[in-house]
């Protein structure tokens, strides 16, 4: 279902990144650093490519600078979260996962406020090291991952219920 | 949904062709360099992007996959048909980008205005509920392209602007990028910016929307739908007028250090005689009886 958490702030630092399920391809820390970079920079080509279609100030619709919302690639989906404050949150996630992923992602800004941003020692723009955080990120892909196991068995599991008493 | 431009990008990041479909009102005159600039971010994009999806797709070792073993497996076969990493489709705010990579490593690409994002939580829609949008643009004439573009809210009044001025669109040239707007040229005035709200939020529109969210997922059937067209464009009208044109040569497989003088005269080459080919009309045709084309 899901693959990658990706957290990148304003100047293209990585300040969070984990795979949430086991099938994600295992990226050493380096590798991610330059997969963080080169996404936030990737990010603001695609709007500056897409000229002359630019958003007005190129702000999108929420007021956050234009760039990557979602790529489908043959094995996954991307899905970009721009704040206002220029933090991208990005989720991958196999490509059947009938999600809506931008729920996901904002799900995951609002636990991100939560626990990063509200916590005193958190400095800003840092890598995340907050255990409420990680927890929260847990709950939620436990969650979420009960949600579509149940919604699985919906479907096979009518057919179950008339088979037995 | 409009589509804005198409261009063909070859294995070392030469356009082959391009094309613009619309204008977009207040857009100034681009020069030559500015265009070609463009182009090669495009393909900067492309191909950083197909290495950043390439590492971060999960490798498909299945039990029904017959390489004996995970690990590195550059050709498996993914959901999305392709191998590992091809790059589908960028969606940003204000437009997206439609990809089609044949395995020669040609790249399709095809730029279009946002108007093909549906909301996910909408109730199931048919392909054609876009064309319930586009009012008869050409033959109500000006006053009630104005009219509608007024009333319904900032996303229609791109596509009213663009019908009025395909209509007027004749075929043009590869290099020049003003169309002609014709009769619909005069309403252009009342278009606002693009749209700078939600562009979900339309009355207009046949599919309900949860307003504040942008719950906005590409529609899977239209991304499928170009995506064939994409192909079909490479399998019958590139292969067929192109490649198989009697002045048709194949890129040089020399070392890319010396293709800046040696291929220069191929490439010009290959260029002017895409004019004499029916590629362009074809592919004209072929796209203006596409159902989301606009």
């Amino acid at each position: 279902m899901f693959l990658h958490l990706m957290i990148v702030n304003k100047s293209g630092g990585l300040i969070h990144h984990r795979a949430l399920s086991p099938k994600a391809p295992k990226i050493s820390t380096n590798e991610w650093l330059r997969i963080g970079s080169t996404f936030a920079s990737l990010h603001a080509i695609a709007a500056a490519a897409a000229s002359p279609l630019n958003c007005p100030n190129n702000k999108n619709a929420m007021g956050a600078d234009d760039g990557i919302e979602e790529i489908n690639a043959a094995g996954m989906i991307l899905r970009c979260l721009q704040t206002r404050t220029g933090i991208k949150f990005v989720l991958t996630a196999e490509p059947n996962a009938d999600l809506n992923l931008d729920a996901v992602l904002r799900e995951i800004y609002v636990l991100y406020t939560d626990c990063a941003l509200k916590d005193p020692f958190y400095e800003l723009e840092m890598p995340i090291r907050c255990e409420l955080f990680t927890q929260g990120i847990d709950n939620l892909i436990q969650r979420y991952d009960k949600l579509a196991n149940n919604n699985n068995n919906i479907s096979t599991g009518i057919t179950i219920g008339r088979t037995g008493r | 949904m409009t589509v804005h431009s198409f261009l063909i990008f070859d294995r070392r990041g030469k356009t082959l062709f391009s094309k613009r479909y619309f204008q977009v009102p207040g857009e100034e005159e681009e020069t030559e360099a500015q265009r070609s600039d463009q182009q090669k971010l495009i393909y900067g994009m492309l191909l950083s992007l197909k290495e950043l999806c390439g590492t971060m797709s999960p490798n498909d070792d299945d039990d029904d996959d017959d390489d004996g073993g995970g690990g590195e497996n550059n050709n498996s076969n993914n959901s999305n048909g392709g191998s590992k990493g091809d790059v589908q489709l960028i969606k940003t705010g204000a437009a997206t980008l439609y990809n089609f990579e044949t395995v020669s490593g040609l790249r399709f690409v095809l730029y279009t205005t946002a108007e093909t994002s549906v909301g996910r939580t909408a109730s199931a829609t048919s392909v054609t509920s876009p064309s319930v949008l586009s009012p008869t643009a050409g033959a109500a004439g000006t006053t009630t392209t104005g009219a509608t573009g007024t009333t319904t809210t900032t996303g229609t009044p791109i596509l009213t602007a663009a019908t009025s001025g395909m209509m007027g669109a004749t075929t043009t040239t590869t290099t020049t990028t003003t169309l002609p707007t014709g009769t619909g040229g005069s309403t252009n005035t009342p278009l606002a910016s693009p749209p700078s709200s939600n562009p979900n939020l339309n009355s207009g529109h046949p599919w309900s929307v949860v307003p504040n969210t942008t719950t906005i997922m590409t529609h899977p059937q239209i991304t499928a739908q170009i995506r064939m067209s994409l192909r079909h464009i490479y399998e019958h009208l590139w292969v067929n007028l192109v490649v198989r044109s009697p002045l048709y040569r194949p890129p040089s497989t020399t070392s890319s250090s010396s293709t800046t003088t040696t291929t220069t005269t191929t490439t010009t080459q290959s260029l002017d005689f895409l004019k004499a080919t029916n590629f362009e009309v074809s592919l004209d045709n072929y796209l203006k009886g596409m159902p989301w084309f606009r």
